[in-house]
Formats: C-alpha cells, sequence, structure tokens
C-alpha cells in the first residue's frame, strides 16, 4: 500500500542535493549498513478493553544497505528489511451501555514482513536523475511500486529544482479461511470482503531547495497523492457481524506543502535540523508535523583519538504531530437498538484511532561514533499519542499508541 | 492557516533569504553528512513507516515504507 511513497520519499529528501550540497557528481566511495531495532507498544489500557490489559505489537526489524559507485557517473544501491512481529492490536471502539468507551483488542497474531529496493543514479556535472523498483511481502498483504526522479542545479548550483513520479500496486490477501464462503462472511466479515481486492495509487512530487550562505539550506516541496482500491482496514472486524466494522471511501487524494532548513554553527561545531509538513485530504484530515534536531559534534583532540579518525555525534530529537478526524470517523454506541453497522458499502464509518483528532509527541536520542571507515550507532525513541495532544477534550481514543524504540547498528564505507 | 496563505509564506521564506553566492569551494560545511536532509537513509525508512502505521498521514518529506501497516 505505501511501497511507493518510499520512492516519493527519496525523490523528496534529494531536493537540494540530499547527499552533498557542495557536488553533483557520483558517490566516490561505497557504503553500507546495517540496523537492528527492537519496538515496543504500550499494553492497551486495562480499564477500557475487552478482557482487560493486552498486550501490544512487540516489533524486530533487522534493515540492510549497500551503496556503490559505478563508473565515474552512476551508482546503485538496494536496501532490504525484514520485521517479525506479534501481539493485539485494535480491532474497533465502541461506546458501552454505560457511556464508557471502550476497545476491543483482535487476538495476538504473528506476521513477519519482507521488503527490498533496488535505485540506479545517473549524475551529470549539474543535474542527476534515478530509478527506482521494489516490493513488500507478507502473509497477507504485497506491495509492488517503481518510480523516477531528479534533480537540476541552478543559479551557479545554487538553487536545485527536483521532481519524482511514483506508481504502485497492492493486492490483499487478508483471509486464511478455507470454508465456504457463507462461512467466511460470518465469521471474518471484514476479511471476507476485502478477499483479492486491490489497491493503485500515483504519486507526484515537486520541490525547490536553495543555498542560503555558507552555513545554510533551506527547501520547500509539494506532493500530490492518489489513491483507488480498497481502502478501509480488513482486520476491523467481529466475528458473528456478518458485515465489516470498517467501510472506508475507496478514493483518497493527499496534498502536502512542506519546508525545511539546515544551519551549521561553527562555534559549537553543530547543525540544526527544522521540518515541518502540513497535509490535507479528500478524507478531511488536516494534519502538521514539526520536527527539530540538533546533531552535536564532538572530536576528541588526543593523540589515540585522532589516529584512529575517533569522534562523536550526539543527536537528541523532537517531535510533534497533530491531525483532525476523517469525516466518518465515529465511535458508534452499542447501548442502542438500532445496528450501526451495515451492509451499504457506501455509508463509511471507522473507529480507526488513526482517523482520530488526536496529537503525537515523540522524542529521541542517538549517538553515533565514527572510527576510521566505521560508524557505530545507537538510539532510542519515545512516542506518545494522546487525544489531548490535538487539543481534543472531548473524547476518549483508548486504541492510540505509545511506544518504545531502541536501534543500533553499523556503517563502514570502503 | 489556509493552504493558500502557508504557501504564500513557504515562497515568501525562500525568496526573501537574501542569498549571497555560494562558490563550490566554500562549500565544505554544506557537504557535511549532518547538513544533509536525511543523514541516515536507515533511520529515516524506519521512522517514516513506523509513522506511517500509526498516523493517518503520509507523503511530502515524510513519507512511509512499504507494507500494509494495518496493525
Amino acid at each position: 500500500m505505501s511501497a511507493v511513497m518510499k520512492n516519493l520519499a527519496r525523490s523528496a529528501l534529494a531536493v537540494p542535493g540530499m547527499v552533498s550540497v557542495a557536488q553533483a557528481a557520483a558517490p566516490a566511495e561505497a557504503e553500507t549498513g546495517y540496523r537492528f531495532t527492537y519496538y515496543s507498544e504500550d499494553d492497551s489500557p486495562a480499564s477500557r478493553s475487552d478482557g482487560g490489559a493486552q498486550e501490544r505489537y512487540k516489533i524486530q526489524v533487522h534493515q540492510f544497505y549497500l551503496m556503490m559507485p559505478f563508473g565515474d557517473h552512476m551508482s546503485w544501491d538496494i536496501e532490504t528489511s525484514f520485521e517479525s512481529m506479534s501481539g493485539a492490536s485494535p480491532a474497533y471502539t465502541y461506546k458501552d451501555d454505560e457511556d464508557v468507551t471502550r476497545v476491543y483488542m483482535s487476538g495476538a497474531s504473528t506476521e513477519r514482513r519482507f521488503d527490498l529496493y533496488g535505485s540506479g543514479r545517473y549524475y551529470w556535472s549539474e543535474a542527476e536523475a534515478g530509478a527506482t523498483a521494489g516490493f513488500s511481502t507478507e502473509r497477507d498483504y504485497t506491495a509492488f511500486f517503481a518510480g523516477t526522479d531528479g534533480s537540476i542545479q541552478l543559479n551557479e548550483q545554487m538553487t536545485t529544482i527536483s521532481g519524482g513520479l511514483s506508481a504502485g500496486y497492492d493486492i490483499l490477501n487478508p483471509t486464511q479461511d478455507f470454508s465456504g464462503d457463507q462461512q467466511q462472511q460470518a465469521n471474518t466479515p471484514g476479511r471476507f470482503a476485502a478477499k483479492g481486492e486491490s489497491i493503485w495509487q500515483v504519486s507526484a512530487y515537486e520541490g525547490v531547495g536553495q543555498v542560503i550562505d555558507m552555513n545554510t539550506v533551506v527547501q520547500a516541496g509539494i506532493s500530490v497523492t492518489h489513491k483507488n482500491g480498497y481502502l478501509s482496514d480488513p482486520y476491523r472486524e467481529y466475528a458473528g457481524a456478518e458485515v465489516p466494522y470498517d467501510i472506508r471511501p475507496d478514493n483518497r487524494t493527499l496534498l502536502t506543502l512542506s519546508g525545511g532548513a539546515r544551519r551549521y554553527f561553527p562555534g559549537p561545531d553543530a547543525a540544526l535540523h527544522a521540518d515541518v509538513r502540513f497535509l490535507v485530504d479528500t478524507w478531511d484530515i488536516f494534519s502538521s508535523t514539526w520536527e527539530v534536531a540538533w546533531y552535536q559534534n564532538y572530536a576528541p583532540n588526543w593523540n589515540w583519538f585522532v589516529d584512529n579518525a575517533i569522534d562523536f555525534q550526539l543527536v537528541p530529537k523532537l517531535r510533534y504531530y497533530q491531525q483532525t478526524e476523517a469525516y466518518f470517523y465515529e465511535i458508534p454506541d452499542h447501548g442502542v437498538a438500532d445496528p450501526y453497522y451495515t451492509a451499504d458499502t457506501t455509508t463509511y464509518y471507522s473507529s480507526d484511532p488513526r482517523l482520530s483528532k488526536y496529537g503525537a509527541l515523540s522524542i529521541g536520542l542517538s549517538l553515533k561514533t565514527d572510527f576510521r571507515q566505521f560508524s557505530w550507532t545507537i538510539g532510542g525513541e519515545r512516542y506518545a499519542a494522546n487525544p489531548a495532544y490535538g487539543f481534543n477534550g472531548d473524547e476518549e481514543t483508548p486504541g492510540l499508541v505509545s511506544f518504545w524504540r531502541l536501534t543500533t547498528g553499523l556503517d563502514y564505507r570502503f | 492557516m489556509s493552504i493558500k496563505s502557508l504557501t504564500i509564506t513557504l515562497v515568501a521564506l525562500l525568496l526573501a533569504t537574501g542569498c549571497t553566492t555560494v562558490k563550490p569551494w566554500q562549500r565544505g560545511t554544506l557537504a557535511k553528512p549532518e547538513m544533509s536532509w536525511s543523514p541516515d537513509p536507515l533511520e529515516a525508512t524506519l521512522e517514516n513507516h513506523i509513522y506511517y502505521s500509526k498516523e493517518a498521514s503520509f507523503g511530502g518529506t515524510a513519507a512511509a515504507g512499504g507494507g500494509c501497516g494495518c496493525n
């Protein structure tokens, strides 16, 4: 579903010369890297969950990256990841007979996901172009995508104009029930409705980057994405209900505007990153994302450290996100007599907390240690979502996620 | 803030910065890894995938990785 967005991200990140603002040339050396991540979501709240507190997702992620120059004007790279995950996730949210908001959790499941992306780039003296293709596969979901992007430097290489186009095609296969259709519809109505469905999407990105002075560069970009197909969540269901508990429009168009700045401070030998993104879409969601990070370098001036090219970089990060709710988001009242859910697929509804009005705060800290051609990285993140963070004091959303993440890995340049 | 006023603000920020020409040999600082838009590609991929899976927004410079992200 989102593989195409990865290529779009690469285009966007390339705006003002992602790798190097100083030159538009093929990379001089190869680089490879590995990361291991342990991700752990907080348990669902006991007072708001059917059946008490339940353990939510724990995920282990292995990532690998290799980039190689190819001749004087080209490079290629591959990036792959493997995830194994287990735990329960919210199936739906409702208000009980006493108007208390509760979340019904799905049974714990174990899943695996693998993805692989490959790309090639060609570099001219003041321009570059690239193409990327890849796929992502898991038991119930397969995604393919391809894209291309390019950039050109103008105005004595002070300005970079870039753009990218991507397309993707996803195939859903959520049901593992091989009984008859009638039984599948009764037992797993959401998954049955999504059986054999697909999604296609196209994205376009346009951006401009500007060198301001010897220490400052800024960028701005706009992107448009259109998705068409089965966009409902097939796992939001209840056995015996016979109709899905999540029916969304089969079209969604998203527009983003983004801006960013990088500023180096020679005194403390540090760089400030500031990024902002605004999004509006045809589901009436408006969101904004604000991120700042401080890259603090430290190179001990002792002989052994200097001889072995050992230096350190400490990076604290802060991220704030808020969104409004989708126009079809609603927490149904199970205390009323009339059934809320319907077989009419043009009546849209979802109690997915990710479509509610909320905000999220994230803080992160990482340390990178360089040793000759090696770099060792270790870092952590704490993320917490809450309606109150999004200026929503009226609703409870017990299905929103909070998590811890620990990542470590090694890079090698050769 | 409306989209129109936001666009005007972003364009104004770019145009009103009073740029001075920075020659290629003066760009040592700009070439530092910490000055790139994404100093750690694997970290960026992971972050984008997580946020994509847990939030309703994606696209722009904070886009997501592959897969369903249904959970």
